[in-house]
């Protein structure tokens, strides 16, 4: 094995540059894992018994302003089950170094990008069966604060191709199509839900500034995609929490990283020590093949080759079901199910395989490293 | 017993799975149950009957009809049952709805155009052959949700209409129901051409076999009858389900013959439905649940096989073993750390079989004389595998008898390598393998130092020990499994043994720098923990003996627990070629999940040194503790009055605080005060500071060098309790607007809503205690619900990564797949490693 540049450099600062690298060489070699090594189950104890002492609580404070962020027992779970919705999303959003000690550019960043949606600025809905309308009645306060105006609703509203007018201060909206409530009550819901300004799912935007005086924004709810957009936003430090979203909008390597920050941080802000390498063998095994795949039933354990393996970790009569439906071979190279007929597991002592011919002498030649006829 | 038989020499290298056809079942069948009866008046068994001799026997003295054996060597055979008329499968039912879905129902081709299928039957040949069994699974699985959707045959042009299915096991066509017969019908129809689009083989699954025409009857020997005491038989749970099945089937079949109303005919089908329904899966959604008469639910197939308890968890996974014993524990610091201490009625019990050759053939025989008393024997198993017991009138005729290649199940021995458990095996530290020590307790006996990897405590633990039984065994336990090679873990690369308590305040006093030692003292010392050097000086310090224990060339400097806290230089911990210069031996270079210097010893010197190591400094310092004493007082917690006096007053500041934060922010105020209070016990903690590091006494050292307690525990002992917490705010409710009547309504002040003025050394009035009784139990209740969530979520990431291992090349792999291209991206062992790092 070569030595990786991390280990040369220290070693080189340490002891000059000219310095005899045999002694590297020497305490390197000798920390190498041993080939054969069961890692994936030495890295699932290591963070299943330290998660053990881990809180089941959820509720943190974060920032300077006080957010409820998943930690915990809950986010390790929600990480490891790769959630398409996880319970509180937020994202770090960084200025571009030239603006990040502007308090005011990041301030209008951050009120620029908070969702207003009509809803935040209705203050009482009519429904009215007779005409088939809904009639919008306005907060003027709410109006003055977002800084937006009757006539830029109607306009949106427009655009969505509703029929729509003006009475006074009131926005009418009729659906002659409409013969029930129901109907009506659908489209007022769609109506409290339409983006004015802002970016969708985005609900607070928070300033936080760090030691070197250089602001960022944390939002809660996420939407990368749209913010890596904005003009004024470091596209290279600007993160979320939503480890799907990352893989759609940066890509699987990305995911894999923000995987394995992830479950450090939350592993970390209690205080467990986990080496990072473990975290690594479960993030690249649940990014392997291009998607992020979670480690359960519908995920890594769901779909190993093995029929044995599968139907032993859940629901058993559905995996020999459909097996033989299939016409499936279950190959017998996997652990568990060479743990079921008592058979010697290919990980471990057990990938080791020792030739010796039935008169003791060594075998040399065409058999080596296969096995015995 | 042949040397051979040992060795298997046939391995499984697959398993084929596929579905039986009613013509196989017929042909593996041994007899075609006909009769619901199971005996005759005589009680034995009727041909023909569900407990017919030709499916094996399970009663000592009768003989199988099929294959002559007794009850130990018949494994069982088949029986069928032909069915009046044909029943659906359960389980195959959402796969029957698929494959009907997807064909034609007029033609039966499957709704794909001819030129598409010609493209379709490479690209599944391909996935198969590229990607696995799965990714062919999901493409099956894409295509029948296409034809699914089809509304005309592309074969005969035909419109077509979707069946429903209306669960558990209703088809309709229209407003016409389908009859397993009317599916059987359909699904005969499909070409063995068309069946590998819907991922069926026409050797191994053809749609037809999905519907039951002819059922399989289980072996007695699954299904055994069991005779209880007053002579009545009773029977399994599968084989009242199969009477039910048998009886049914027999009427359903009359009542067609003579040509009973449709009404009945299909009340008996349906009846014959349900109870082949439940004898597969009795639990299914909206199927009712069949019972025995006492109500208590009968278990049939399904719930043989699944679930912790069932086949595949419970019975092929992990079983129960011999050759184990299980006892309390006890802690006993005389033992090495490497060490368990083993009853000795458990030694006599449980043996070792050991081969008799040249060089143990003497010591065997004496073992065997020796029977009936410690060390001895207790079986010989002759070469042709006979298990004879050793007794007064067999042992002299053994002992004359024994020779090479007998075996003796001798008594288990000191030195004999045992593997030690303590569950839940959170981990693989969990059970590593001791050597045996053979003590006349009743307890197993284990060193404080080992405790923390298998995280137990004396307050009635028990754990497990098994005795290997053979030498490849003893060899790998010996070898991989040992205790002294796993003192580092591989979770963080810090050492799980290691001193603790008094271990650490022993090398911390011997090691303070003040300790000078007279010649005398320190033969006892050094001779306590077999360390043979002249002593040439009159007096040695504490550092000096230390250093013997070291190895000359060790080079070694960190920081200490105690310079950490006291930032004095003479306590950081420097050696240069096995001599400690200056520095305080405590937790931070000893201490469990901490010691810098085990692990460094570890990396760079090997277990075995490292182990002696462990065990020489922990006997050495309970001999110094032996010596030169070491106890604390309850008034070594006392504080000047001054002290108390501050800190009443500094509660008191915070009281009036608090009313003012009330007044200023109002409903807003509570993440106000909750910081406050943690600020009041910060500045309680500042004032027991001051005054307690003055005193130096034992409390202090123990805290300074990190043997137990800390400022956390002193704080609610002498100082403040604190805020009680419930779901991490103050407590609400209890009494309407207060929490208990010894309060106004709406008082928001500290002491009303939890705060705890009192420390436990002043005591806690009743208000306190309740408050603080109703976050202790918060705490436990917390405790009590995470166990099952983090268990399952370690069972998931074990299935999911238990097939991970490195390669050759130092890559991971998962079979052919590579996971990474290097471990950890540096190819590096973490418990080889320095926490992670290297230390260059």
């Amino acid at each position: 094995m070569e030595i990786p540049e991390k280990y040369l450099r220290a070693f080189k600062n340490k002891y000059g540059e000219d310095a005899n690298i045999e002694e590297l060489k020497k305490i390197y070699e000798k920390a190498l894992i041993t080939p054969g090594e069961d890692v994936g189950v030495i890295a699932a104890q290591s963070i299943g018994e330290a998660s053990t002492q881990l809180t089941l609580r959820t509720k943190h404070t974060a920032g300077l302003t006080i957010i409820n962020t998943t930690t915990g027992l809950p986010r390790l779970i929600e990480i490891f089950d790769a959630k398409k919705d996880i319970s509180t999303p937020f994202m770090d959003v960084y200025l571009k170094p030239e603006f990040a000690k502007s308090k005011q550019k990041a301030t209008e960043l951050a009120d620029s990008i908070i969702e207003v949606k009509i809803g935040d600025l209705v203050s009482s809905y009519d429904i009215s069966m007779k005409r088939k309308a809904i009639e919008l009645l306005f907060d003027k306060d709410a109006l003055k604060t977002y800084g937006i105006t009757l006539r830029t609703v109607l306009s949106k509203l427009e655009k969505m191709k509703l029929p729509v007018h003006m009475e006074d201060n009131k926005i009418v909206i009729t659906d002659k199509t409409a013969d029930n409530v129901k109907k009506l009550i659908k489209l007022r819901s769609k109506l409290t839900e339409t983006n004015l300004s802002g970016i969708p799912h985005i609900s607070r935007a928070i300033l936080n500034r760090d030691k070197e005086g250089n602001f960022w924004i944390k939002t809660v709810g996420t939407n990368l995609e749209a913010i890596l957009k904005l003009d004024d936003v470091d596209q290279t430090r600007t993160i979320s929490n939503d480890i799907i979203e990352v893989s759609k909008v940066l890509g699987i390597e990305a995911a894999r990283n923000l995987i394995v920050s992830e479950v450090y941080n939350t592993l970390q802000s209690v205080g467990l020590k986990v080496d990072l390498r473990h975290i690594f063998v479960i993030s690249d095994a649940m990014c392997m093949d291009g998607t992020v795949k979670g480690i359960g039933r519908y995920g890594l354990s769901g779909e190993t080759e093995s029929v044995f393996a599968r139907a032993a970790f859940e629901i058993p009569l559905k995996h020999i079901v459909e097996a033989g439906l299939y016409h499936e071979t279950d190959k017998f190279d996997y652990v568990a199910n060479n743990i079921m007929s008592n058979q010697v597991i290919p990980v471990g002592t057990g990938s080791i395989k020792l030739i010796v011919k039935k008169d003791g002498t060594e075998d040399k030649g065409k058999t080596k490293g296969k096995d015995k006829e | 017993m042949k040397l051979d038989s040992n060795f298997v020499f046939n391995k499984i290298n697959g398993i084929e799975f596929g579905l039986l056809s009613p013509k196989t079942i017929q042909k593996m069948s041994a007899v075609a149950v006909t009769s619901s009866e199971l005996y005759d008046i005589d009680g034995f068994p009727i041909d023909g009957g569900l407990s017919d001799l030709r499916m094996g026997v399970t009663d000592p003295g009768l003989t199988c009809k099929t294959c002559g054996n007794t009850i130990k060597d018949c494994p069982g055979h088949f029986g069928h049952i032909e069915l009046a008329r044909a029943i659906f499968n359960i389980k195959m039912v959402p796969y029957v709805y698929n494959v009907i879905n997807s064909t034609c129902n007029i033609c039966g081709r499957v709704l794909v155009p001819e030129n598409t299928l010609k493209k379709l039957s490479e690209s599944i040949v391909s996935t198969e052959t590229n990607e696995g069994n799965q990714k062919k699974n999901k493409l099956i699985k894409a295509i029948i949700k296409h034809a699914k959707n089809v509304t005309v045959c592309p074969f005969c042009k035909e419109r077509q209409q979707k069946i429903k299915l209306e669960k558990p096991y209703t088809f309709l066509y229209g407003n016409q129901k389908l009859t397993p017969v009317d599916v059987l019908e359909r699904l005969e129809k499909i070409k063995d051409s068309d069946l590998q689009f819907l991922g069926l083989d026409p050797d191994h699954s053809r749609p037809e076999w999905m519907v039951i025409t002819v059922l399989p009857v289980p072996p007695i020997t699954i299904r055994p009858s069991i005779t209880l005491e007053n002579g009545q038989r009773s029977e399994d749970d599968l084989t009242h389900k199969l009477t039910d099945i048998v009886r049914t089937n027999q009427r359903l079949a009359e009542n067609i013959k003579s040509g009973a109303p449709e009404i009945i005919i299909d009340e008996l089908w349906d009846l014959l439905q349900y109870h082949i329904t439940t004898f597969i899966s009795n639990g299914t959604a909206q199927v009712p649940i069949a019972r025995h008469k006492s109500g208590k639910k009968l278990k049939t197939l399904e719930d043989r096989v699944k679930g912790k308890e069932g086949r595949f968890r419970g019975s092929v996974l992990g079983k129960r073993v011999n050759y184990g014993a299980r006892s309390v524990i006890a802690p006993d610091s005389f033992l090495r750390f490497d060490e368990v201490g083993i009853p000795l009625r458990i030694a006599r019990e449980i043996t070792y079989p050991e081969y008799v050759t040249d060089i143990n053939i003497d010591r065997l025989k004496t073992l065997i004389k020796n029977y009936d008393s410690y060390p001895g024997a207790n079986y010989v198993i002759t070469p042709d595998g006979i298990k004879k017991k050793i007794t007064e009138s067999t042992s002299t005729n053994l002992i004359e008898e024994l020779k090479q290649g007998y075996i003796v199940e001798r008594h288990l021995m000191d030195g004999d390598v045992v593997l030690f458990n303590r569950q839940p095996s959170l981990h693989r530290q969990s059970i590593m393998g001791h050597y045996a020590r053979i003590l006349p307790y009743n307890t197993l006996g284990i060193s404080p130092a080992s405790t923390l990897p298998y995280n137990a405590d004396f307050d009635g633990d028990e754990m497990n020990i098994h005795i290997l039984q053979n030498e490849e065994a003893i060899a790998e336990a010996d070898m991989l499994l040992n205790i002294k090679h796993n003192i580092v873990s591989p979770r963080h690369g810090l050492p799980l043994i290691g001193a603790l308590q008094d271990f650490i305040s022993g090398c911390a006093m011997l090691t303070s720098g003040g300790m000078i030692i007279d010649k005398r003292t320190a033969e006892f010392l050094l001779a306590n923990i077999g360390v043979e050097v002249p002593l040439k000086k009159d007096k040695y310090t504490g550092r000096e003996i230390f250093s013997m224990l070291l190895p000359k060339d060790f080079n070694f400097e960190s920081p200490s627990t105690t310079f950490n806290i006291t930032k004095d230089d003479n306590s950081y911990v420097r050696i240069k070629n096995g001599k400690l210069e200056t520095g305080v031996i405590d937790s931070a270079t000893i201490g469990k999940e901490n010691g810098s210097l085990l692990q460094f010893m570890f990396v760079r010197y090997g277990a075995d040194i490292t182990a002696r190591f462990i065990d020489q400094f922990s006997r050495l310092s309970l001999m110094v503790l032996l010596k030169y004493g070491m106890s604390v007082n309850i008034s070594d917690f006392d504080m000047p009055q001054a002290a108390y006096t501050k800190i009443a007053e500094t509660l008191n500041e915070g009281e009036a605080e608090a009313h003012n934060i009330l007044k200023t922010y109002g409903s807003a105020a509570e993440p106000q005060i909750i910081s406050l209070t943690n600020r009041l016990r910060f500045r309680v903690r500042n004032v027991i500071n001051t005054f307690i590091r003055t005193k130096n006494n034992n409390v202090e050292n123990m805290m300074n060098t990190g043997a137990k307690g800390s400022m956390v525990n002193l704080i609610p002992t002498i100082g403040v309790v604190g805020q009680s917490l419930l779901r991490d705010a103050r407590m609400t409710n209890g009494f309407e607007k207060r929490i208990t009547s010894h309060f106004m309504k709406d008082d928001n002040g500290l002491k009303a809503r939890g705060f705890v003025k009192s420390s436990y050394m002043a005591g806690l009035n009743p208000v306190e205690y309740f408050v603080h009784a109703a976050s202790s139990r918060e705490g436990l209740m917390d405790n009590v619900i995470r166990t099952p969530v983090s268990g399952y979520m370690q069972r998931r990431l074990s299935t999911a990564l238990q097939d991970l291992r490195v390669a050759k090349d130092l890559s991971v792999r998962l079979g052919n797949k590579i996971v990474q291209f290097t471990y950890g991206e540096d190819g590096i062992d973490v418990s080889a490693s320095d926490k992670g790092d290297l230390r260059i």
